[in-house]
C-alpha cells in the first residue's frame, strides 16, 4: 500500500516536472521578452 | 497530553525562530546590507536552498496536514491530487510567472499590473489580492489553533493567540530571509519526523508492514482507495477541479511570486524547482498513508475522520517522536502563516504606502510599515480564526478571485494591454464569482454540480478575449518601449 502510493505519486511528480521542463525549453519562457 | 511534550515543542519553535531571526537581523545590520527591499525580498539575493524550501513550504500548510488526513479517510489515495495539484502549480510558477516577475524587478504583482494597465488596476488588484491572501491566513491560524489546542488542552482562543505570536516571530525579526532559513531547517525536520513516524506505525501493525491495511481495504471492496487514480467521478470533480482552481489562479498570487522575486537570479528559481516540487509533493504521501492506516484499525476508526489519525499517532508513537512530529506539523503551518502575512503586508507597504503616501520612503521605512502591517494582520487573523469560521468551504470562491488577475498578467505581457478591457474583465468575473457562490444562479441553470473554478475559467477567458479584441489598448509589454526603458536598460547597466 505504502509503496504503491509512494511510487504513483513520485511518478506523477517526475512526469509533471519533465513535461513542464520540455514545454519551457520549447517555448523558451526565459528568452521571450 | 504531558507537559514535557508541550514545553519541548514550544521551546524548539521559539529557540529556532528567535535564534535564526536574531542572527540574520544582526548579520544584515553588521554588513550594512541595506539593499533594495532587504526585509521584504532579502535584497534579491536568496540562494537555491532557501528559495526551494520557502517555495515548498509556502504552499504546504494546514490543508496539507489536517486536510489530507480527512480527505484520505473519505476518498482514499485520490486525496494525493491535492499535493499533485500543488506540484503543477510550482512547476508553472518556477518556469513561467516567477521568472517574469524576477526579470521585471518588481516588488509585487500589483506593481507590475500598474506598468501594464495603470494605477487603477494596481489598486483594485492589490486590495482584492491582499484580501484573498488574508482569507488563507485565517485558515492557517485555525490550523495552528486546532493543533496547539489538541496538543496542550488549552481552549481554541488561547491556542490561536499562542500560534499567532509564534507566526509573527517567524517573519517579523528579519523578513523573508528569516522565513527562508527557518524553512530550510524545518523542511529537513519535517521529512525526518514523517519518515520515522511512518516506519514506527508500520512496525506496530501485524506483520510489521502495511499488508493488514491493504487487506482491510481490499476485503471491504475499497481497493480503489489504495491508488491515486481513484474512481473517475472523483477524478473529474475533485482532482481535475482542484488542478484547474489552483493552476489558473495561484501562479499570479503574491506569496509564491514574492519568493521568486527574492531569488538571486532566474536560474536560481529554475534550480529550486527540482528540490521544491518533490519536497512539497511527497510530503502528502506519508500523511495519506497515516490517514488510511488509522481508518483500518477499529480502535481509531470509531473516532471519525477528524481525530482518528492524530489520536493514533499520539497513542502508537513514542513521546520523543510525537514531539518531533507535532513540531514539524507546527513548522509547516507556521511557514505558510509567515508568508501569507508577509505577502499582503508587502502589497500594503509597496502598493499603497510607498506608491500613494510616501514615494521617497527608505528601506527602513518600508521594513517598519511591513512589520506593523504583519502584526495587525496576524492579530485580526487570530481574532477571526479563533472562532473557527468555515473558511475551507469558501476556498474555491477565494481562489477564483485571482483567475482574471493571471489572465491580465499573461495577456498584458504577451498580447495587448487594454486598461478598459482589464477593468471590465476583473469586475465582471468578480461579480459572476460572487453571484455563482452566494445566490441560486447555478441551481437555476441546473449547473450546481460543475465546480466553481470551471465556470470562472470560462468566464475569464471569454470576457478577457472579447474585451481585449474590442477595447483600444497598447501592444504587449514584453518588447515595448516602456519595457525596454524600464527593465532592459536597467539590466544592461
Amino acid at each position: 500500500m505504502f509503496w504503491q502510493i509512494f511510487l504513483e505519486t513520485l511518478g506523477m511528480i517526475v512526469f509533471i516536472m519533465f513535461v513542464g521542463y520540455v514545454i519551457y525549453r520549447l517555448v523558451h519562457t526565459d528568452k521571450i521578452d | 497530553m504531558n507537559i514535557t511534550l508541550i514545553a519541548s515543542v514550544l521551546a524548539y519553535e521559539l529557540i529556532l525562530i528567535i535564534g535564526v531571526g536574531y542572527y540574520i537581523a544582526r548579520q544584515t545590520k553588521n554588513k550594512h546590507a541595506h539593499n533594495d527591499s532587504e526585509f521584504t525580498h532579502g535584497g534579491r539575493q536568496l540562494g537555491v536552498s532557501v528559495i526551494a524550501a520557502t517555495l515548498a513550504l509556502t504552499v504546504l500548510g494546514t490543508p496539507h496536514i489536517m486536510g489530507i488526513f480527512e480527505m484520505s479517510w473519505n476518498m482514499g489515495a485520490t486525496a494525493m491530487w491535492f499535493s499533485i495539484a500543488h506540484v503543477i502549480l510550482l512547476v508553472i510558477v518556477c518556469l513561467s510567472t516567477g521568472l517574469w516577475m524576477r526579470r521585471t524587478g518588481v516588488n509585487s504583482v500589483p506593481q507590475l499590473l500598474e506598468d501594464l494597465y495603470g494605477p487603477f488596476i494596481r489598486v483594485i488588484v492589490g486590495c482584492v489580492m491582499a484580501g484573498s491572501i488574508f482569507g488563507v491566513l485565517t485558515l492557517e491560524t485555525q490550523g495552528l489553533a486546532i493543533l496547539l489546542s489538541a496538543m496542550t488542552g488549552w481552549d481554541v482562543h488561547s491556542s490561536a493567540i499562542a500560534g499567532g505570536i509564534l507566526g509573527i516571530l517567524y517573519v517579523v525579526l528579519a523578513g523573508i530571509k528569516e522565513v527562508g532559513w527557518i524553512n530550510v531547517i524545518n523542511a529537513v525536520l519535517m521529512y525526518i519526523s514523517v519518515i520515522l513516524a511512518t516506519l514506527f506505525i508500520a512496525y506496530q501493525l501485524p506483520n510489521h508492514d502495511f499488508s493488514s491495511v491493504t487487506e482491510f481495504y481490499v476485503s471491504n471492496n475499497n481497493a480503489d482507495m489504495l491508488t491515486i487514480f481513484g474512481p473517475p467521478e472523483l477524478m473529474w470533480t475533485f482532482a481535475f477541479g482542484l488542478v484547474i482552481a489552483l493552476v489558473f489562479s495561484q501562479p499570479a498570487n503574491q506569496p509564491l511570486l514574492q519568493v521568486c522575486m527574492s531569488a538571486k537570479s532566474e536560474k536560481t528559481i529554475i534550480k529550486a524547482l527540482w528540490i521544491a516540487a518533490p519536497i512539497n509533493g511527497m510530503f502528502g504521501v506519508f500523511i495519506c498513508v497515516i490517514g488510511l492506516t488509522a481508518k483500518s484499525i477499529p480502535e481509531f476508526e470509531v473516532l471519525g475522520a477528524k481525530t482518528a489519525a492524530t489520536t493514533m499517532l499520539v497513542q502508537l508513537l513514542p513521546t520523543w517522536l510525537v514531539i518531533l512530529l507535532v513540531g514539524s506539523f507546527m513548522a509547516a503551518i507556521l511557514s505558510s502563516f509567515a508568508m501569507t502575512a508577509l505577502a499582503p503586508a508587502t502589497i500594503f507597504s509597496n502598493d499603497i504606502y510607498k506608491r500613494f503616501y510616501k514615494p521617497e520612503a527608505s528601506e527602513k521605512d518600508i521594513a517598519t510599515v511591513t512589520r506593523i502591517v504583519i502584526i495587525i494582520l496576524a492579530i485580526v487573523a487570530v481574532m477571526v480564526g479563533s472562532f473557527l469560521p468555515k473558511i475551507l468551504a469558501s476556498v474555491g470562491w477565494v481562489l477564483a478571485w485571482l483567475m482574471p488577475v493571471l489572465w491580465l498578467l499573461v495577456s498584458g505581457l504577451f498580447w495587448k494591454r487594454s486598461t478598459i478591457g482589464a477593468g471590465i474583465t476583473l469586475i465582471s468575473v468578480w461579480v459572476i464569482n460572487t453571484l455563482w457562490s452566494f445566490t441560486h444562479v447555478a441551481e437555476w441553470l441546473n449547473m450546481q454540480d460543475i465546480p466553481n473554478s470551471y465556470v470562472m475559467l470560462v468566464a475569464t477567458l471569454l470576457i478577457g478575449t472579447v474585451t481585449n479584441i474590442l477595447c483600444p489598448g497598447l501592444p504587449k509589454y514584453f518588447g515595448s518601449i516602456e519595457y525596454n526603458a524600464k527593465v532592459l536598460k536597467h539590466r544592461t547597466n
